[in-house]
């Protein structure tokens, strides 16, 4: 599946994925700082919760603007506060699939997958919805809504709704947490699986120090708002 | 002399016409300033939402003044619309539709307001990171999942509407056959002694609006149901 990432959006003249991170940002009395850059295919931020991996991934993704700093994606300059640069968070083409996996209630499967592909012909975005519904095995709940769905299968149609606009990078936010421990093995699994088949470059965020060793291949070390580790 | 067959029905007509005129404004005007009341935070944003609820608990006599006071023959608005459209807008079906529109839109306001704090801002970010711009976001996500509070708002402010009789007196005065609404028109009659007039008129207020909050009552069964008929 190597059209996952030849976006037909952007032309990214250089394959190797490159991230690098370092915002600021105040809030009555805390301070975000972090400070990291990662080429790695999927890289996690742990740390305890409080420790601002949450708000550096909606940062990543534009939907909280830092008070300063910069962010660049591979050669695409995602926010700058020195040149006054902050990309909206629709045009950053950054995929993010949150904790509660933020289903649309009142649509369908198929409508929640197909929401990012508004811009497509229709022939294309109907081709695009199955493909990705094959992606992740569940073809059969195309007309169903999410929550009639288990847990997992939530996860999965969220994983499939962000990367179905073929995003340059995949945001997750504790992509395992609000599932239980079989099942948590069992999807971890299963996202690096979708990452060696898709090569979609990811971040995720976790608290759990055994998820990310076994899920990521960096992992920053997020604590107080501030990075202090980073074993790229 | 009461044949009911001579029955004047102008006053209903001009009630509906009224109240439905004053709804559309409020839904247009209404709706955003909910939305912008439950999802931004800002200095004297409590003062706003005084100044907006203000009319529910206000005499509407006092709304009719103040009104008056506003757009009367001596305000600087009321000068400016009467050099502007050739006549004064007091004592008009015009004054009949702000006088309404001032007293029932803060019911709209309150649980559309409602409506818009139960939807989880994730959902609009979502929408955001799938490449939204914000005003689809706002009509295809913000709204349908907070139709509810919007639907119970404009049925209250319709309903508040059509029994409007204080403010529209003030502003709008009790011109039979042309300001005279249904409120106005029966106590007109209770007033003449015309007991016939009085009751029906009565009756035919209490159907149509009755009928109405039937209608809207239904319509919001019927779509609850379709929204959580798939959970199985």
């Amino acid at each position: 599946m190597n059209e996952m990432t030849s976006s037909h959006h952007v032309s990214k003249p250089s394959p190797v994925h490159s991230l690098s991170v370092a915002i600021r940002r105040e809030f009555a009395g805390y301070t975000l700082n972090v400070n990291f850059t990662s080429t790695s295919g999927v890289t996690a931020l742990l740390g305890p919760s409080g420790a601002g991996k949450t708000l550096t991934l909606r940062a990543i993704a534009g939907l909280l603007q830092p008070t300063s700093g910069r962010i660049v994606l591979n050669t695409r300059v995602l926010f700058d506060s020195s040149s006054k640069t902050n990309v909206p968070a629709r045009e950053r083409l950054v995929g993010y699939v949150f904790q509660q996996y933020a289903l649309f209630p009142h649509l369908t499967v198929a409508e929640n997958v197909a929401y990012g592909l508004h811009t497509w012909p229709r022939e294309q975005r109907n081709a695009r919805v199955q493909e990705m519904l094959a992606l992740i095995g569940l073809e059969q709940l195309t007309t169903r809504r999410p929550l009639s769905l288990s847990g997992g299968q939530q996860q999965r149609v969220a994983l499939a709704r962000s990367l179905a606009p073929k995003p340059s990078m995949l945001l997750l936010d504790e992509p395992l947490a609000a599932l239980d421990a079989p099942l948590r093995k069992r999807l971890g699994a299963e996202l690096r699986a979708l990452h060696e088949r898709t090569a979609i470059p990811m971040v995720l965020v976790t608290h759990d120090p055994e998820e990310a060793a076994r899920l990521a291949d960096s992992v920053v070390r997020v604590e107080n708002g501030h990075v202090v580790t980073d074993t790229d | 002399m009461n044949d009911i067959a001579s029955l004047d029905l102008f006053p209903i007509r001009l009630s509906l016409i009224v109240a439905t005129a004053a709804t559309a404004l409020a839904l247009l005007l209404g709706v955003p300033v909910a939305w912008w009341l439950s999802r931004k935070r800002f200095f004297g944003h409590s003062l706003i939402e005084v100044l907006v609820l203000l009319p529910m608990v206000l005499p509407p006599t006092v709304i009719g003044y103040y009104l008056l006071l506003s757009v009367g023959r001596e305000s600087p608005i009321g000068r400016a619309m009467e050099s502007l459209f050739g006549s004064p807008i007091v004592f008009t079906p015009t004054a009949a539709v702000l006088a309404t529109f001032v007293a029932a839109a803060p019911f709209l306001v309150r649980a559309a307001q409602g409506g818009f704090e139960q939807v989880d801002p994730a959902y609009e970010d979502a929408a955001r990171t799938l490449g939204r711009s914000e005003f689809a976001v706002f009509m295809t996500v913000t709204i349908p999942l907070a139709w509810r509070g919007i639907l119970a708002g404009t049925t209250l402010c319709f309903a508040r509407a059509m029994g409007e009789f204080g403010a529209t007196l003030m502003l709008a005065g009790n011109i039979p056959g042309r300001t005279q609404t249904a409120s106005l028109a029966v106590y007109d009659a209770v007033q003449a002694g015309n007991v016939e007039r009085a009751m029906l008129l009565s009756l035919l207020l209490t159907g149509v609006t009755g009928g109405a909050l039937l209608l809207l009552t239904r319509v919001g069964r019927t779509r609850t149901r379709v929204q959580t008929e798939p959970r199985s």
